[in-house]
């Protein structure tokens, strides 16, 4: 039979060995979350796009209402766990694939294969996720000292800028923080030579001493310190990244996202968030392990 | 050892100049190097691409860094870091007609030719124009003349040849410039070595 390609271009099919150690190890690493008192959550391939929290396929059912195929795991199960919350705490895991038009990450299919963790109402916030992310890596056989951890605050980068313009932030000037190019910003932007130095040191990836008071972020940069210092006990690599994510991040709080050195590839990511409920709105934390790069990310 | 990405189009002679006058050597390593696309000198090892290809080059970590034009790094939507704007090279984005000629296309897209598919047609939208793209390789501005498009998008930078061939800017787009860029990966992991290259081309910290 002369059959078409089985799988649009730019996914991937898991053969034979490749899907047997795939299936291995995610089953270790969902062991060891039920063991930590995790429950094991399906969530829906389908939900309803009723608004812009689904952001990319999107068809009609048979009743004429919008469905999106899930792009992400954690406002997905948000939404789904949020009304059974009440007043108590919860700690749910999940694995399965996302779909997006187009990779959002570097190097990465549109499809991609998920592992994560959510806690709601529990103490630990995103340093005890950080915690657990580097912990399901290493029992997927990654090598943690082959990592780089890249941590950050939601709205960091927006309040540096309200800081050193005196303004909201515009999109075209988080645009050019995000790519770095300070060269372009100062001139949409003119700051002050000491505020513009500081701003040069910070989106270059210097230590944040040399620029954290200057730009109104020293109790931020503490806090990430703080991080920094016990993941540099474990041997772990990091750094603040100062540079806001794209628009549409969820997180509201620390976030991170861990490098690897061999797939020069994000590997895993999460962050603290809070959800509404009820009774307000409640904390919350998560992560969440890209599967098939983190088994790229393995040493032969 | 850092993989650096270097056009071999008309940015190259000014930033092996540009690199010279702060002690990085390029000009020595690039002429013993013949017609090798791959030179190595000390830490660095240099690959010579078309100047389009380098922005793709570093977006997927096959280099680490590169030099581009801002025209290749946002047509092929690389996401990548522009860390240094270098200081040559520099030129502009223009819509272009015939001289005298207005931009106007009565009841249709305005059809618009141009080597930047993408970047054209975003800048077009961002303009609230409806505008469909002929993408050509080469003498776009002609394109423009001959009534293949109504307008071209092209890079002008000293205008003279659209005055030599009936041409003229009727709007800037995009203010253009050489960037030095680097992958986010190689950012985070060699840092250091990243930062050294910005010294050499002239950066300040």
């Amino acid at each position: 039979m002369n059959a078409p390609s089985p799988v649009p271009s730019g996914v991937l099919a898991l053969v034979g060995d490749l899907a047997h150690q795939q299936r291995e190890i995610e089953q270790v690493l969902l062991d060891h979350l039920l063991d930590r008192g995790f429950q094991l959550v399906h969530l829906p391939v389908l939900e309803y796009a009723h608004d812009e929290s689904v952001g990319g396929y999107r068809f009609v059912d048979q009743a004429g209402r919008l469905v999106g195929v899930r792009t992400d795991f954690t406002p997905l199960a948000a939404r789904m766990l949020a009304p059974c919350l009440g007043a108590g705490s919860l700690a749910v895991c999940y694995s399965g694939e996302v779909i997006r038009p187009r990779p959002v990450r570097l190097r990465q299919l549109p499809e991609l294969y998920q592992l994560g963790f959510e806690t709601y109402g529990l103490a630990g916030g995103g340093e005890g996720a950080l915690d657990l992310t580097l912990e399901l890596l290493a029992l997927a056989g990654v090598r943690l000292a082959d990592c780089l951890v890249s941590i950050s605050l939601a709205g960091l980068g927006e309040r540096v800028m309200r800081r050193v313009t005196g303004r909201p932030p515009v999109p075209e000037l988080v645009e050019l923080l995000r790519a770095r190019d300070t060269d372009t910003f100062l001139e949409l932007a003119p700051l002050p030579a000491d505020a513009a130095q500081a701003l040069r040191a910070a989106l270059l990836g210097l230590p944040a001493g040399a620029w954290a008071e200057e730009l109104g972020v020293a109790a931020e940069a503490a806090r990430v310190a703080h991080v920094q210092a016990r993941l540099e006990t474990a041997g772990v690599v990091s750094n603040l990244d100062l540079a806001p994510r794209l628009a549409g991040s969820y997180y509201d709080g620390l976030e991170f996202t861990v490098w690897g050195r061999a797939t020069q590839a994000v590997l895993a990511g999460g962050g603290e968030y809070r959800i509404e409920v009820d009774s307000g709105m409640k904390e919350a934390a998560g992560g969440c392990v890209y599967l098939g790069v983190a088994l790229e990310e393995r040493p032969c | 050892m850092l993989t650096v990405a270097l056009p071999k189009g008309r940015l190259l002679d000014p930033l092996v100049e540009l690199a010279g006058r702060h002690g990085l050597a390029l000009g020595e390593a690039l002429a013993s190097a013949g017609r090798q696309l791959v030179v190595e000198m000390g830490d660095l090892r240099l690959l010579l691409l078309k100047d389009a290809d380098v922005p793709v080059y570093v977006e997927q970590g096959a280099a680490d860094c590169g030099i581009a034009g801002l025209d290749q790094v946002l047509d092929r939507e690389a996401d990548v870091l522009r860390l240094l704007r270098l200081p040559f090279g520099a030129c502009r984005l223009c819509l272009i007609t015939r001289q005298g000629a207005a931009v106007r296309a009565q009841g249709r897209p305005l059809v618009l030719a141009s080597k930047y598919l993408r970047l054209a047609r975003l800048l077009a939208e961002k303009r609230g124009l409806n505008a469909t793209v002929v993408p050509l390789s080469g003498s776009v501005e002609l394109a423009a003349r001959l009534g293949l498009a109504d307008a071209a998008v092209d890079l002008v930078e000293t205008g003279r040849t659209l005055r030599e061939n009936g041409l003229q800017p009727v709007e800037e787009w995009l203010a253009v410039s050489p960037y030095l860029i680097a992958q986010r990966a190689a950012f985070f992991w060699k840092g250091n070595e990243v930062r050294a290259l910005r010294r050499g081309l002239g950066g300040l910290e």
